[in-house]
């Protein structure tokens, strides 16, 4: 029998800070549990919809107010736990598949949209996701070739669940990216969003999940745009 | 499972494997295709000074555990090379492997596996065919 070492754990939380972070966070209580959705392909309707149910029974929805409660109480305002499905890329298929299931059974997605991939030609929209890293893992599904939403079902999507950005373009930031880059991948693409859903958008979310401290540079941006919040694949960030 | 004290006497009580079967598990989950718990810190970075904060009633002797678990991930985690755990901090996948085996806490105070909901999923498609 392997047992856990402690020692070796010192080291590691040592080492890296983020380790000491999450373990805090349990600890205290500041914690959300989220169940991460990037293709919703009809072949797995079955199987999301098995999951929504469940996720209804034992867990309470999470709208962009009760985080507001949360960080203002210091208390999460239900018995039941919370549970965020985060819905990915913006592709056609989410709309199709998991927001009716989402729909049925009371329980708010939160969708993190590049915000032009919407305005792609349809033509295009294949060779754009296969360039920007937006993995479509049925390409027949839609035989006229439109993998993206469209506006209509964004604004659909925004009048009963949260709508948070994923950059402009599905744009890895990274320390090195230039200013004009930036800008369009957090400012812009926060405005345009706003524009098209006549809302506006809370949540900024990096790709490959780094968090607000990685970048520096881009803080001013954020700070412009005037995101409230920015997720991370650790942690989601109050910064306004 | 409510302090500090209980999360060092399960830590020493834990036989890893179980955690490392899980680590197995967690590899063949097809991330594009499927739903991938985590759990996510939510941190207050205005905030001045107190940060301390009361959860679900639900999760009340849930957390603690998730606490140990994540340690025990972390660590295991952290013996994996850099090309193994990709764009990713070992920390990422410990916290994905912690919603995993602790899911929720059922009636009885036993922690549920998130693979539990698919394995329920795929035993009622079985039994309908």
């Amino acid at each position: 029998m392997s047992s856990f070492n402690i020692e070796n754990f010192a080291k590691l939380i040592a080492k890296d800070k983020r380790c000491f972070e999450m373990i805090r966070y349990l600890i205290n209580n500041s914690y959300i549990r989220v169940v991460n959705y990037h293709n919703t392909n009809t072949a797995d309707a079955d199987r999301f919809e098995a999951e929504i149910k469940y996720f209804s029974q034992h867990f309470v929805p999470v709208t962009m107010r009760d985080l507001d409660t949360f960080f203002e109480t210091r208390k999460w305002p239900y018995e039941k736990p919370g549970l965020i499905p985060a819905i990915f890329e913006g592709f056609r298929n989410h709309y199709d598949i998991i927001l009716p299931i989402l729909d049925k059974y009371h329980f708010t997605g939160w969708f993190y949209l590049p915000s032009f991939f919407m305005d792609v030609p349809i033509e295009e929209q294949m060779a754009f996701s296969e360039a920007h890293e937006l993995d479509t893992t049925d390409k027949n599904m839609y035989p006229d070739g439109r993998i993206a939403m469209n506006w209509d079902e964004v604004r659909d999507i925004a009048s009963r669940h949260e709508i948070c950005c994923h950059s402009g373009t599905h744009f890895e930031i990274t320390k090195e990216t230039p200013d004009e880059d930036m800008y369009r991948e957090i400012v812009v693409s926060k405005r345009h969003l706003e524009e098209k859903i006549g809302r506006g958008v809370d949540v900024f979310c990096w790709l490959y999940g780094e968090e607000y401290n990685y970048n520096t540079r881009a803080h001013k941006y954020l700070k412009e745009a005037g995101y409230k919040y920015v997720l991370s694949n650790l942690k989601l960030e109050k910064i306004k | 499972m409510k302090t500090m004290e209980d999360v060092l006497s399960m830590l020493k009580e834990q036989d890893l494997e179980s955690y490392k079967a899980l680590m197995a598990y967690c590899d063949t989950r097809v991330t594009a295709d499927e739903g991938i718990p985590a759990i996510i810190g939510l941190d207050d970075l205005t905030a001045t000074w107190n940060t301390t904060y009361e959860g679900a009633k639900d999760d009340e002797k849930l957390h603690m555990m998730m606490a140990a678990g994540a340690m025990i991930f972390a660590s295991l985690y952290e013996q994996k090379t850099p090309e193994e755990l990709g764009h990713y901090p070992g920390i990422a996948p410990a916290m994905s492997a912690v919603a995993e085996m602790f899911f929720r806490m059922d009636e009885n105070g036993e922690a549920v596996p998130y693979r539990d909901v698919v394995g329920q999923f795929i035993k009622e498609q079985g039994d309908k065919k």
